[in-house]
């Protein structure tokens, strides 16, 4: 009879893990802000933070790609040999698969969490629901940030390729990824040299941009600048991508894969 | 006894198969190593915003910090393998070569993994220790640096018995990885001061969880000055609880246990 | 000896409904149903006897071996190798040190270190006496042809060189019982062959019992004494091999390429009705009991009939009897 329980738990057990960080985050919060001497902090208020680390949590999931696993487990099973050869360009057939999982993830995991939760924001932390075009922004938003790590991640997968550590690359991408790019805690936090150099990296458009934008926290003139910064990166970080990869092709032909 | 011979030999076996792969196990240590380092600026960052929290300077939390990695990275390099049990273990059938053997299979799969990369945890964890444990507001002296050494050698079996009895629930749901991580997760929990927490999360990671219990009352406790050789005896009764409990409850998963195909 | 009393295994597997709709009742239902693997079987083996376990897969074979290696307990009945019960926790590690098993899917070696560690290790896991251990380390390595990749991480070797290493590692503590779960699958035909002579020598020098499940008609062939048939989780056939022929005839098939046809129908009628046609590889086959129908005017009459160009005379093969008994279901 448990057996059966199986399939239901994983779904369930893996919403707790993200609650867990959640939690945390917010408890801390909580007890910052208890001592903190000004009620804003870098420009966010208690319940501006909350708002932020529930959104950027969620969002979270939605932008992640599966693009570094897929070339990883292509390497490891051996099958990349076969993907190299074919006609349809191997870059281009993973971009496709990673907007159709950030498609189905957009409607099946997605809504059904950011729809509840904003609810929730706004009844328990009188936070503002997000006005219908900052929405819109955001679902692009949200896309090109996807196609942003989408790129990345498939050339990280490639160093996968010649160094043949799939797990530990994962680790220090995940780390970095998720400290500048927003997710752990808003980039306002660092000091202020290091934001200089933020600028000209693309992780802030990972993340923060599409919670931003959701939270409402860009005016449209701001909201519109870092559209067209997304869509800079989106552009460079994907030719960039199809740069390298006919490197790795060509490497992966002369050694006889 | 026969396993204390064998120990030596499952693990030297551990360790020169894993030396083959000596790119992954670099990379490995440095992965975690970045995990760590992150997760500590995180804290930093966030603490840095304000003049302190309360009692807790950053000084208290690096070496709160350091404290509670210590034991989570020594679980991680000898009882990685427990990990694989939640996994994949029990659906792909991979304990049936364990159970040919005269010998316990709990034993042998854990015997049988050496994971280097939690050896960049430990480093960060002792280095954030001895750098910070002269500026904490306690006396040090063998009155209190045994018994903390104490309560960080069976903190790393709490470790071990959680994981443990997160893992065997896969016995019964065919895979109890997210929970197996969500649970793991929660000793996160302990690297901040409780205090700041909720009730009913206080109660969760002292009594239910007690991960709050090993690592972070004997610091508090030395805070206050106290005394904290009653609370070290407290703390080994219950791991080694914890620790029988986990073992029971594996041998009942075992038994239920059922081998993929037919 | 073993001895399998009446065991039966039965699996509860979560009833699983189709489609998207289906996903999300299965999530809410606890509906589960039975699976019957292994019904009701018995039998014994005797100390020294090679014993054929064959069946189609899904038929309950592995998991007889399982249980009967201990992995697995029976939902009812008993297992019990020299009187003790192999799943018992109290009996088991008593009787897993008198017995071997190669599961061919799957190694017992220790995938990244040289093979030499691997036998070191099992010398000490089933504390193998130093003076025993060198001398039939001597010997399985002799027979199995193991010197040449003896320092060879398991992971580099191919898949013959491993069966071979998996089936020394079994025998490293001279088992009495050794359980082989299809151990030439993959193999090329030289290999096998190696497989089943150090397996046939084993047997020979030491008296070990074997258990041999397989699909390769030809390994039973040279092995087995007896086969047990099982099939849907029920024993067809439990005896000696030399009983299937007979129980089952003579059976003959003769393969004809003509520049003709012929009817069949009145070849049939001829022999009211005893034959069986197959077109196989662009010959005629034709199949009969030798019992009941006489070779020679089979011939005489296909001579008779059409202008042959070559024919061949098969005799019953063991394959095809087993295959009649899978078909059948009876014996």
């Amino acid at each position: 009879m448990l057996i059966t329980f199986s399939y239901k738990f994983a779904i369930f057990a893996w919403i707790l893990g993200d609650l867990v960080q959640i939690v945390i985050f917010c408890f801390l919060w909580v007890a910052v802000y208890a001592f903190s001497p000004t009620a804003s902090i870098n420009g966010f208020t208690l319940t501006t933070m909350l708002a932020y680390v529930v959104t950027s949590r969620i969002i979270s999931n939605l932008v992640s790609s599966q693009s570094f696993f897929t070339v990883g487990e292509d390497i490891r099973t051996g099958s990349i040999a076969n993907s190299l050869i074919k006609p349809i360009n191997y870059r281009i057939a993973l971009s496709f698969s990673s907007i159709g999982s950030y498609l189905g993830g957009f409607l099946v995991a997605f809504l059904p969490v950011y729809i509840p939760a904003i609810v929730i924001l706004h009844f328990a932390l009188g936070v503002a629901f997000p006005l219908w075009y900052n929405l819109l922004f955001f679902i692009l938003s949200s896309f090109l940030a996807m196609l942003i790590i989408d790129a990345f991640d498939f050339m990280i997968g490639q160093m996968a390729f010649f160094t043949g550590a799939l797990f530990g690359i994962m680790l220090v991408k995940s780390a970095v990824y998720g400290f500048l790019s927003g997710a752990m805690i808003p980039l306002s936090f660092f000091p202020a040299w290091a934001q200089n150099i933020f600028l000209f990296l693309p992780f802030a458009s990972m993340l923060q941009t599409p919670a931003f934008i959701a939270l409402g926290m860009y005016g449209l003139p701001q909201t519109l600048l870092q559209l067209g910064l997304q869509l800079f990166w989106v552009v460079f970080l994907n030719l960039l991508s199809l740069w390298t990869y006919a490197g790795s092709v060509k490497r992966v032909v002369s050694v006889g894969g | 006894m026969k396993y204390l011979k064998i120990y030596p030999k499952f693990l030297a076996m551990a360790i020169k198969a894993k030396l083959s792969y000596r790119m992954d196990a670099l990379i490995g240590i440095f992965g975690f190593l970045c995990t760590n380092t992150v997760a500590f600026f995180t804290l930093y960052l966030t603490i840095s915003s304000i003049p302190s929290l309360g009692d807790w300077s950053i000084e208290k939390m690096v070496f709160l910090y350091g404290i509670c990695l210590i034991p989570k990275s020594i679980d991680h390099i000898f009882t990685d393998n427990i990990w694989a049990i939640g996994n994949s273990m029990v659906i792909r059938g991979d304990i049936d070569p364990y159970l040919i053997r005269p010998l316990d299979p709990l034993f042998q799969i854990i015997a049988s993994n050496f994971q280097y990369e939690g050896f960049g945890e430990l480093a960060l964890g002792i280095v954030f220790v001895i750098l910070y444990a002269p500026l904490q507001p306690i006396v040090w002296g063998w009155g209190n640096i045994l018994p903390l050494i104490v309560c960080e050698f069976f903190a790393i079996f709490l470790f071990t018995a959680i994981k443990l009895l997160t893992a065997t629930i896969s016995f019964w749901t065919k895979r109890s990885m997210p929970l197996m991580s969500g649970i793991y997760e929660l000793s996160n929990f302990t690297k901040y001061p409780l205090e700041i927490f909720h009730q009913v999360i206080r109660i969760l990671m002292v009594y239910i969880i007690p991960f709050s219990l090993v690592m972070y009352y004997p610091i508090a406790d030395l805070y206050l000055g106290l005394n904290i050789w009653p609370l070290t005896g407290i703390i080994a009764g219950v791991v080694i609880s914890l620790c029988l409990l986990a073992y029971a409850f594996w041998k009942r998963g075992l038994k239920k246990y059922e081998g993929a195909g037919s | 000896m073993i001895e399998v009393k009446n065991v039966s295994k039965i699996f509860k597997k979560p009833v699983r409904k189709q489609g998207v709709g289906g996903m999300i009742k299965t999530l809410f239902s606890t509906k589960s149903e039975k699976v019957i693997a292994v019904n009701h079987v018995s039998f014994s083996i005797a100390k020294g006897e090679i014993v054929g376990y064959i069946g189609a897969n899904g038929a309950g074979k592995s998991t007889t071996i399982k249980m009967m290696c201990g992995i697995l307990t029976p939902t009812e009945g008993q297992v019990l190798i020299d009187g003790l019960e192999p799943y018992k926790s109290r009996s088991r590690n008593k009787v897993l040190k008198h017995i071997g098993v190669v599961f061919g899917q799957r190694t017992q070696l220790w995938w990244d270190l040289p093979l030499i560690e691997s036998f070191n290790l099992l010398k000490n896991i089933y504390e193998v006496p130093e003076k025993e251990f060198q001398e039939r380390f001597k010997y399985l390595r002799g027979i199995l042809e193991l010197d040449k990749f003896m320092t060879s991480p398991v992971r580099t070797l191919s898949l013959g060189q491993r069966m071979r290493a998996d089936l020394a590692a079994s025998l490293l503590h001279n088992p009495e019982i050794l359980f082989l779960d299809e151990p030439t699958i993959g193999l090329d035909v030289l290999v096998k062959e190696k497989m089943i002579n150090a397996i046939k020598d084993i047997h020979e020098k030491y008296q070990t019992t074997i258990i041999l499940t397989t699909h390769d008609m030809n390994d039973i062939a040279n092995l087995c004494k007896r086969i047990i048939i099982i099939d849907e989780g029920k024993i067809l056939f439990d005896g000696p091999l030399s009983d299937i022929k007979n129980r089952f005839g003579d059976s003959r098939q003769l393969f004809v390429s003509a520049k003709d046809r012929m009817n069949l129908d009145d070849l049939n009628a001829k022999f009211s009705g005893n034959l069986q046609f197959e077109v196989i590889d662009h010959y005629l086959s034709i199949t009969f009991d030798a019992g009941k129908v006489n070779l020679k005017d089979v011939i005489r009459y296909v001579f008779d009939h059409c202008e042959v160009i070559d024919i061949k005379i098969k005799e019953n093969s063991i394959e095809k009897v087993v295959k009649h008994i899978y078909e059948t279901k009876a014996y």
